[in-house]
């Protein structure tokens, strides 16, 4: 158990939010995606493109609902540090979004080089991993 | 010694345990105890409660227990234009605040109109909320200006103006504006607007179109089979005079 200075604490607080975020965004295109539905709109839009492509499934687990366990994990992760702080669980942390921040590069780079369509959703889970790989390596760094 | 003082009564007693349990209650520890429950109830409520919403709000299913027509089951509650009894029919799933519905609209317009003799065409609303805010009062509007008979004036007009209200905070009034221009009585049209009719018309909408799989908006079904002409004439001319030959 580490005692945490009033900015790690504050940093924690805006990781469980990301990753909040982040869960309810995977949840989302998850749902769709067992429902079948894509959210579209065809011409302007690229998310059924994406989400329909066959990157959107990796060794038959949509990507979206690996994405939601790994937003899952990442928050019980951050509540659990934020009610006792304890290095293994930044480091955990640290882990987790380290291989999120690499499969997010992937995703990217598969929507602008292969797939040529972009899904906002996606983005925004981009968005969300990246803010949380510089906010727990940051923290990561304070407490050690 | 007087033994009476000595002995607690149990009125004394009682106020003993008061002042130990509020003691207790302010102390450290418990209040510790108290904001670690706290912050594990918080988010196990904002988890399980946002993922129920999420789930409430994807699976737009209209009422229950309402029937949902297939998408070659044409209803009496269907909109339609052209040839009540013809051999083809042409259905569209779409979303009157998308841009790519707003694409499509002036082709099918025109293929509305040329085929009118031939072909029977049913319009369905599949507003998609989620990226479309004001996709689905849109299709109350039209609902609601069809009750009245005018319900392809409509369609037009909200397709010719979409630019103008896709981004307004409170389109109820500026598609009751549209009614009055259009001729429509407009206190009948906010109260059909707002009546579960209408409403519920374009929930069973979205619920067929559901039930169809469809991938987004808009789509097309030529005769119950999904076609993906793009937004040119000559390709839905195309395909619809296949059909039609097809027939005869």
């Amino acid at each position: 158990m580490i005692s945490l200075t009033r900015k790690t604490s504050i940093l924690s607080y805006v990781v469980a939010v990301a990753a909040l975020l982040g869960f309810f965004d995977a949840s989302y295109l998850a749902l769709k995606h067992f429902q079948g539905i894509a959210p579209t709109c065809t011409l302007l839009e690229g998310c059924e493109v994406v989400t329909t492509s066959s990157y959107a499934v990796v060794f038959g687990i949509p990507v979206a609902l690996a994405g939601g366990f790994y937003y899952l994990a990442v928050l019980l992760l951050a509540v659990a540090f934020i009610d006792l702080p304890q290095r293994w669980k930044i480091d955990a942390a640290a882990l987790m979004v380290s291989v999120g921040m690499l499969a997010t590069v992937w995703f990217v780079y598969l929507q602008i080089f292969v797939i040529h369509a972009f899904c906002l959703y996606c983005l925004f889970s981009a968005l969300t991993t990246t803010v949380l790989f510089a906010l727990v390596v940051s923290i990561r760094r304070i407490v050690r | 010694m007087d033994p009476i003082t000595h002995q607690t009564t149990k009125r004394e007693r009682r106020e003993q345990r008061k002042v130990a349990w509020r003691e207790e209650r302010q102390s450290a520890v418990y209040q510790q105890k108290v904001r670690r429950i706290g912050l594990w109830a918080v988010v196990f409520v904002v988890v399980i409660g946002g993922v129920w919403l999420l789930s409430k709000t994807t699976s737009n299913n209209g009422k229950p227990g309402a029937v949902v027509p297939s998408v070659n089951e044409i209803t009496a509650d269907d909109w339609t234009t052209g040839n009540q009894s013809a051999a083809v029919t042409l259905v569209e799933y779409s979303d009157f605040q998308c841009p790519a519905c707003g694409a499509y609209y002036p082709t099918v317009k025109k293929v509305t109109q040329d085929f009118s003799n031939t072909v029977r065409f049913v319009y369905r609303n599949y507003p998609l909320k989620s990226i479309h805010p004001n996709a689905e009062s849109a299709a109350w509007a039209a609902g609601a200006a069809g009750r009245q008979g005018k319900f392809w004036e409509m369609h037009d007009l909200l397709f010719d103006r979409q630019k103008q209200w896709e981004g307004s905070l409170s389109t109820k009034g500026t598609f009751h504006d549209y009614a009055v221009e259009l001729g429509l009585n407009g206190d009948q049209f906010d109260k059909d607007y707002d009546s579960s009719v209408v409403r519920d018309k374009v929930a069973t909408d979205v619920a067929s179109g559901n039930a169809a799989r469809i991938a987004g908006t808009p789509s097309f079904f030529l005769n119950g089979v999904q076609i993906s002409p793009a937004p040119n004439y000559t390709e839905f001319s195309t395909l619809i005079n296949d059909q039609l030959n097809k027939k005869n």
